[in-house]
């Protein structure tokens, strides 16, 4: 329990430090960012209220105060490019975002099973799925796949079959990564001296699975799941980008392109937020299975 | 050994690192392998064997280059922080935040607000870059501090920089490179994924990144310039994971 909260508090501050610095970071860059958004041609007045608008003009703290305002009433603050709470438009995209990465990670985890394995074949398995980014497997699965099968959809959303495709993509790598865990564990419970008295005196599989193997290698196999579904929203921008998907990763590429630097901030703190958060939950599912962890 | 083939085959491309982009022949455009082209040609009718080579090269020297930096401004880092309590804690605290951020959204966030090229480029990966080896270091400092040639030196009144080269670096490199091994093609994968969104190198700077963006949008009419920035990353990134330190999944493990 004490550990719980000490861990939730730790949470809490890393997530309020990423916010302090998504605040001052744009301030330490080389280039004026109201200048870079506004262009070469813009009169200085019109960067200055670019700049107002980006509260690059108010002092740290002030912009900080007026920052948190925002936060405590849930808007996270107006986007330049809509004229619209970043909140709102956050909404809009992070169902398909969340959907993409809940797919693609129970796929990834179906498939880190198949790939498990202590042969030479298996590990060049495993070595060519975790080097096929997404960016190399998206592409490359649109030109074998979506060019001659009709019903699969080659961009944007319509119906379940929009999933197939960039779930697959997004998931190969994550399965590669998973299963090399995965297989480290059950080559290390080979030399297990408790598991190998139950093998000699005759304990079923089924228990031994259940009982001893599924248990030991859950941990590490979690604590890697963890990692990539916090990880993966920053995977869905090359994904929403391939396949066209309106999710917060296109919707973060807008914003880049537009330099609209509240929609950029709110967008990055929803995904600090995201991963943190899923690195507690893991933790607690953790001391659940396995008691020395609490 | 695999690492030393790495480290030969990128020296050799690094001559070729920052050759020319190649020649636009609007006449021969997206055609597939042929003697005159070897590898075929892109939507402006450039080589692109040579694209391919220039982009790879690149790769190689940004990964090896980018990760070179990351490792001294970690240990550096590191260095500077770990005799003060306070001061260690600040600076895990800022490495927690800053690994909070999922890596490319913190890239992007920054890239947004730099003006594009390989300043802008190295700029946005250090950032988030130096972590791992700044936690490696100062959780393998304390121990070393201890070791007895190192004590036995300072009691001889050699000088700091003496005991950081002669003493503490080299115990740290065996940690530090075996982590580096498998930063080069995080690095490359980065670059590639910044270079496909077209946030990465320039666009005149051929990239493995950018020509699968190419090939993308070419797709129907010609896959060649998808498949061998493919085939290339494949190589180099089973090559970085196969030369991934072997102790570091049990490391994970129960103990």
């Amino acid at each position: 329990m004490k550990r719980g909260i000490a861990s939730t508090l730790r949470a809490a501050a890393s997530l309020g430090s990423v916010w302090v610095l998504l605040q001052v970071l744009p301030r330490w860059l080389p280039e004026d960012p109201a200048r870079i958004a506004a262009g070469e041609w813009a009169s200085e007045t019109e960067v200055a209220a670019l700049r107002h608008l980006m509260r690059l003009d108010l002092p740290l703290h002030q912009a900080l105060g007026n920052s948190l305002d925002d936060l405590i009433h849930g808007s996270l603050g107006m986007s330049l490019r809509f004229q619209r709470p970043v909140a709102e438009l956050l909404r809009s995209g992070f169902p398909v975002s969340l959907r993409l990465a809940f797919f693609s990670l129970v796929l990834s985890a179906l498939l880190a099973w198949m790939m498990v394995g202590t042969s030479e074949r298996a590990k060049w398995v495993r070595a060519a799925a975790v080097a096929s980014p997404v960016y190399v497997a998206g592409p490359l699965l649109l030109w074998t796949v979506a060019q001659h099968v009709r019903w699969i959809p080659v961009a944007g959303i319509q119906g379940w079959a929009t999933w197939i495709l960039p779930c697959i993509a997004l998931a190969i790598p994550l399965a590669g990564h998973q299963s090399r865990i995965v297989s480290a564990q059950l080559e290390a419970l080979r030399e297990c001296y408790g598991l190998r008295v139950w093998k000699a005196a005759g304990v079923p599989k089924s228990t031994q699975w259940l009982k001893w193997i599924l248990p030991a290698v859950s941990g590490p196999w979690l604590t890697v799941v963890g990692l990539q579904l916090g990880g993966l929203l920053g995977g869905a921008v090359l994904t929403e980008t391939i396949f066209s998907l309106p999710g917060l990763g296109l919707q973060l590429v807008g914003a880049l392109s537009a330099r609209d630097l509240p929609m950029l901030q709110g967008t990055v703190l929803l995904g600090a937020a995201f991963y943190v958060a899923t690195q507690l939950a893991v933790e607690w599912v953790q001391g659940f299975l396995d008691p020395r962890t609490r | 050994m695999k690492r030393s083939w790495i480290a030969a085959a990128s020296i050799l491309m690094l001559g070729f690192a920052f050759g020319g982009n190649g020649v636009v022949d609007l006449f021969h455009r997206l055609e597939g392998p042929s003697p005159a082209h070897l590898f075929g040609t892109d939507e402006l009718g450039r080589d692109l064997f040579h694209r391919w080579w220039l982009g790879g090269a690149r790769a190689l020297t940004l990964g090896l280059g980018l990760t070179s930096l990351h490792i001294l401004c970690g240990t550096l880092a590191a260095l500077a922080v770990h005799p003060s309590p306070i001061l260690r804690r600040a600076l895990l605290a800022l490495a927690d935040a800053l690994a909070s951020i999922p890596a490319l959204l913190l890239c992007l966030f920054l890239l947004a607000f730099l003006r594009p090229g390989y300043a802008a480029l190295i700029l946005a990966l250090a950032v988030g870059g130096w972590i791992p080896y700044a936690r490696l270091s100062l959780s393998h400092l304390d121990t070393l501090k201890l070791d007895p040639s190192l004590q036995q030196a300072k009691l001889m009144g050699a000088s700091r920089f003496h005991n950081w080269t002669n003493h503490l670096f080299p115990r740290l490199w065996p940690i530090l490179s075996a982590q580096g091994a498998v930063g080069i093609g995080a690095v490359v994968l980065a670059e590639g994924g910044l270079s496909f969104l077209g946030l990465g190198l320039p666009p005149e700077q051929a990239s493995w990144g950018s020509m699968l963006a190419a090939g993308r949008a070419f797709l129907l009419v010609s896959p060649w310039q998808l498949i061998w920035p493919s085939l290339g990353l494949l190589a180099l990134l089973i090559a970085t994971e196969a030369n991934r330190h072997p102790g570091e999944e049990a490391a994970t493990g129960p103990k």
